[in-house]
């Protein structure tokens, strides 16, 4: 059981459902120890409960009872939908049953709490059967059935809450009676057998995309053909290749063997010049016999061999000596300095021969190395090419989710081919979202459209997800996230059907990022495509906003571009009337390296990777509306240190208000009003952003839960847009755990109010924020 | 046999030396020279630093390389004065820092004239755990070793010392720093991560939250 537990994701769950959840642990454990026996786990369950029931603590037991059945209702009746909808789907996929398994969790966690056990048991029924059926062990047809005899004793359980302890139970044991029947008749072990080679297949031919490492995977035939020539060629230069380095090897020896005799010679040539120089001592000294030896051995070992004496030209001292010796023969005597000189210009002419083949073996092996690099660019290449996946092996997956028949689907540009990674990094999300809006338009008998529209940009992809209806809030962000960590970008704007677009662009192939390379001084830097519109030229057009790079990355001041002209990078606004360009020395070029992300200690705001070139210099990424924002910010501090602003005389302070609820927008507006702020006011989250964009607003005071985007997904998609920097966010929300007022920090919040909020500190504030 | 012997020089008064040597004085000298070349085999890894005015040292075993220049150096925005920006190193993105500059907290880098610069430092790659750093120093003298007992502890250091960056050194040994290295590592990974609040890109911005 603990291992089926370790699945579950805990970051799913609010601070309260944790602490259930803890005092629920704790009273697994007891239970397992003698009933009679006081378990040492008990404080800790009591404190947990303790500190669980704290968070509500104006309410009775009998309340939380109420609250309790209330929420188990509700989760009965989400299952029950989810059940009527995969009865109806002709291939379940087993990850539909996610949420199931979360259900399963809630309610084993909350049941504990209270003590009801055979809740507490058929929800760990649920979890259990979820469980099977997610890892391949229980077919997911048998699955809804015993989820549906499971949902079915949940609900009688429920309605005998209050009952003695027997009747309570009842439902668990004909529970337990009818899944082992059903469960019998159909082992798990069945998947093992002939079927399951059989599923495996469908598996690869479907590709099972949100597999983390999936068995099986669809190549094209040709470039595997063509992948598996180039590392037969990468195989075949092994050979030369250590064939050259053996041969840098040897001359290295070589040269070394030469150097050392050198040294040899150089000490020798030193000690006989000395000696020369000084009074015979040596022989007049008293000595150990062992020192007279080798004295005397080295003196027998510079005798020179004869041989050696032919054609050597004469020194000068052998010619000094020349004239006190008188030889009939006129043969020529070599001095010891004579055969010393000899063995040194050879020695010297073997380390010169030496170094020569070692130059030679290096530059061979230079060769052989380029040749092994670009074959290895080729299999890399190769192989990053054999990961591309045409986008339509997806379609077929986003089409289950969407089953209700009024909801029409559309897809274009399903050939555009992204790296399968990528494509597992973003469709869960993408499934996600297509569900949830397919489940929010269950009942709808309106038609409505969702459209996928793909094309390619270099190594780009721009897709747009559109919807002709409202889209629930919340569900945006985890694509989003998925998309951040693509280094790409999530705009929304409002479409022609008057619902929401989200548009999407992201790198195609994995590792590789299709880059800008950008110069500032002599510094050169990265720009990620996907944020760059179009370049355009700072001296000849106009733009709303203009930053230069040299200011963003606080680069020292420099004499203006006498260039004719002057180069931006004119930002991708979607929707945004306000034009933003970030003005650079010189765009160098359009590049494809590999990024990867820089250490904790060197990441800066709007730097977080960096490549490396063919040169070896290090090129950091600018992710340029983060560096816009931040810059903004810290003008905004130092200004706000130079002078406090103060809000009278001045234009009045601009509020934007973003609230689903009518009633509440208009007590708020009211009060805003009379405390002097101008006041616009946005029904859901996608008003807001157009209102955001179009009217900038000072201060943005906003709801978490809102219909199409909410409080969540509007800040993050606000980080998109450096106009909207400077705006001051404060969250007004019910939701009071610390989870959520810390998310809404992480996404860029500057204050995080809990409804009910007093109106003295709504206006301090928005007052302290400004000044 | 001869061979396998290594070639040792003489100098001419070690040569008298040992001439008047009597065998039971050659064998005794003999082996003290044997014993006092493997004292200098194990502290032969100690690294021993010229960085301009003064010289430092650097325990054994921390050395990955010595990179003579010319190599590249990226400006990273926001970083110490001594930080002259980021270089690689077999693949790793690494920190370059001027010890000089770091140990007496000044530098003599232009803020952000960097990209390539071809300073005449050597680029000592040390590595601490998982933690690599390019240190810039002037030379890289052979391997010494040295006797902690003879290291005069940082409270009687001379005053040259006085200027230093607190809880960098251990001690002063012939002149010679004798480096905190893993509290150098902690405190320059530290500074680097927590960039200077007078300048502009990089630094927190002191929004408030509630």
């Amino acid at each position: 059981m603990n291992e089926e537990r370790s699945d579950f994701d805990e970051n799913e769950l609010s601070a309260e459902d944790l602490a259930v959840l803890r005092a629920f642990d704790a009273m697994e454990d007891w239970s397992e120890q003698p009933a009679s026996v006081t378990s040492p786990l008990a404080p800790v369950l009591h404190s947990a409960l303790r500190d669980a029931r704290q968070e509500s603590a104006e309410y009775s037991l009998d309340d939380m009872l109420l609250i309790f059945v209330a929420e188990v209702e509700e989760d009965i009746a989400s299952m029950r939908r989810m059940l009527n909808q995969l009865e109806r789907e002709a291939q379940i996929q087993p990850e539909r049953f996610k949420a199931f398994r979360r259900l399963g969790h809630k309610i084993r966690g909350s049941a504990s709490a209270i003590e009801c056990h055979p809740i507490a048991r058929i929800a760990e029924l649920i979890e259990e059967t979820t469980n099977q059926i997610m890892r391949g062990t229980l077919f997911p047809v048998i699955g809804v059935n015993a989820l549906a005899y499971t949902l079915h004793a949940l609900e009688a359980t429920l309605q005998n809450i209050g009952t003695d302890e027997d009747v309570l139970s009842a439902p668990l044991a004909e529970l337990e009676k009818e899944l082992a029947h059903l469960l019998a008749d159909n082992p798990a072990v069945a998947l093992a057998l002939g079927e399951a080679e059989e599923q495996l297949v469908t598996e690869a031919n479907a590709l099972t995309i949100d597999s983390a490492s999936p068995l099986f995977a669809r190549v094209d035939g040709q470039r595997l053909e063509r992948l598996l020539l180039d590392s037969e060629r990468l195989a075949e230069l092994h050979t030369p290749l250590e064939s050259a380095q053996r041969q840098v090897d040897a001359a290295i020896k070589d040269l070394h063997t030469a150097q050392a005799r050198l040294a040899q010679l150089e000490a020798v040539v030193f000690n006989l010049l000395t000696a020369s120089r000084l009074p015979p001592l040596l022989d007049e000294l008293p000595m150990s016999s062992l020192a007279a030896r080798i004295l005397s051995n080295a003196g027998q070992k510079n005798d020179v061999p004869r041989s050696a004496r032919r054609n050597r030209p004469r020194s000068r001292l052998a010619q000094a000596t020349e004239a006190a010796l008188w030889d009939e023969l006129d043969i020529e005597r070599y001095t010891e300095q004579d055969l010393l000189l000899n063995a040194l210009r050879e020695a010297i002419a073997a380390v010169n021969g030496a170094t020569s083949r070692v130059s030679t073996a290096f530059e061979h092996l230079r060769v052989v190395t380029q040749n092994y690099s670009v074959q290895a660019t080729a299999v890399r290449n190769g192989t990053l090419l054999l990961r591309m996946l045409p986008l339509s092996v997806l379609v077929p997956r986003l089409r289950k989710v969407i089953t209700t028949p009024h909801i029409q689907f559309e897809v274009t540009g399903e050939a555009v081919e992204v790296d399968q990674r990528i494509l597992e990094a973003f469709s869960p999300s993408l499934v996600d979202l297509l569900e949830a809006y397919a489940l929010s338009h269950t009942a709808d008998q309106e038609q409505v459209r969702v459209w996928l529209h793909a094309r390619a940009i270099g190594n780009e992809i721009a897709l747009e997800i559109g919807f002709s209806a409202p889209v629930s809030g919340g569900v945006v962000e985890p694509l989003q996230e998925a998309i951040q960590r693509l280094n790409g970008t999530l705009l929304a704007q409002r479409n022609d059907a008057g619902g929401v677009s989200f548009h999407l662009r992201f790198a195609r192939s994995q590792g590789t990022v299709n880059c800008l390379l950008v110069r500032v001084d002599d510094q050169q830097m990265l720009v990620p495509f996907a944020q760059v519109q179009r370049i355009g030229d700072g001296k000849r057009e106009q733009f709303d906003r203009l930053y230069s790079l040299r200011d963003l990355l606080d680069a020292p001041a420099a004499p203006t571009a006498s260039g004719r002209v002057q180069p931006v990078l004119v930002l991708l606004q979607g929707a945004s009337p306000i034009s933003v360009a970030v003005a650079v020395d010189e765009v160098v070029d359009e590049v494809k390296l590999v990024v990867k992300p820089l250490a904790l200690h060197l990441r800066r705001p709007g730097i977080v990777n960096a490549a490396v070139n063919g040169q070896g210099r290090v090129l950091l990424l600018g992710d340029l509306p983060a560096l816009i924002r931040h810059y903004i910010q810290i003008q905004q501090v130092a200004s706000r240190k130079r002078s406090a602003r103060v809000n009278t005389g001045q234009a009045p302070v601009k509020i934007l208000l973003a609230d689903d609820s009518v009633y509440l927008r208009q007590v708020l507006a009211q009060m805003l009003k009379h405390a002097n702020y101008a006041v616009t006011e946005a029904r859901d989250g996608l008003e807001a952003l157009e209102q955001l964009i179009q009217h900038t607003p000072d201060v943005f005071l906003l709801d978490v839960e809102m219909p199409n985007l909410n409080g969540y997904d509007l800040l993050g998609i606000m980080r998109l847009y450096p106009s909207l920097a400077a705006v001051k966010i404060i969250m007004l929300t019910s939701r009071s755990s610390e989870r959520h007022m810390q998310h809404a920090f992480d996404l860029g919040a500057h204050a995080y109010l809990t409804k009910p909020c007093s109106q003295e500190m709504l206006l301090e504030t928005i007052q302290r924020l400004l000044t | 046999m001869d061979a396998a012997i290594p070639f040792i020089s003489l100098s001419r008064s070690q040569a008298h030396l040992l001439a008047q040597l009597n065998d039971e004085e050659f064998w005794r000298y003999a082996a003290e020279i044997a014993a006092s070349s493997s004292t200098t085999q194990q502290v032969e890894n100690y690294l021993f630093c010229d960085l301009g005015t003064r010289r430092c040292i650097f325990p054994p075993g921390l050395a990955r390389e010595i990179i003579p220049p010319p190599y590249q150096v990226t400006r990273l925005p926001a970083t110490p004065a001594w930080m002259p920006g980021l270089t690689m190193w077999r693949g790793e993105i690494i920190p370059l820092v001027d010890v000089r500059a770091y140990l007496w907290d000044d530098s003599g880098y232009t803020n952000g004239a960097l990209s390539l610069v071809r300073p005449p430092d050597l680029l000592l790659v040390i590595q601490v755990h998982d933690c690599i750093l390019g240190l810039l120093v002037a030379a890289i003298a052979p391997a010494i070793g040295y006797d902690d007992e003879h290291m005069v502890p940082f409270d009687l250091a001379p005053d040259w010392c006085s200027g230093l960056r607190p809880g960098t050194i251990k001690g002063v040994l012939d002149d010679a720093l004798v480096l905190d290295v893993p509290f150098i590592f902690n405190n320059i990974v530290q500074q680097i991560g927590a960039p200077r609040s007078d300048r502009g890109a990089g630094i927190s911005p002191e929004i408030e939250t509630d």
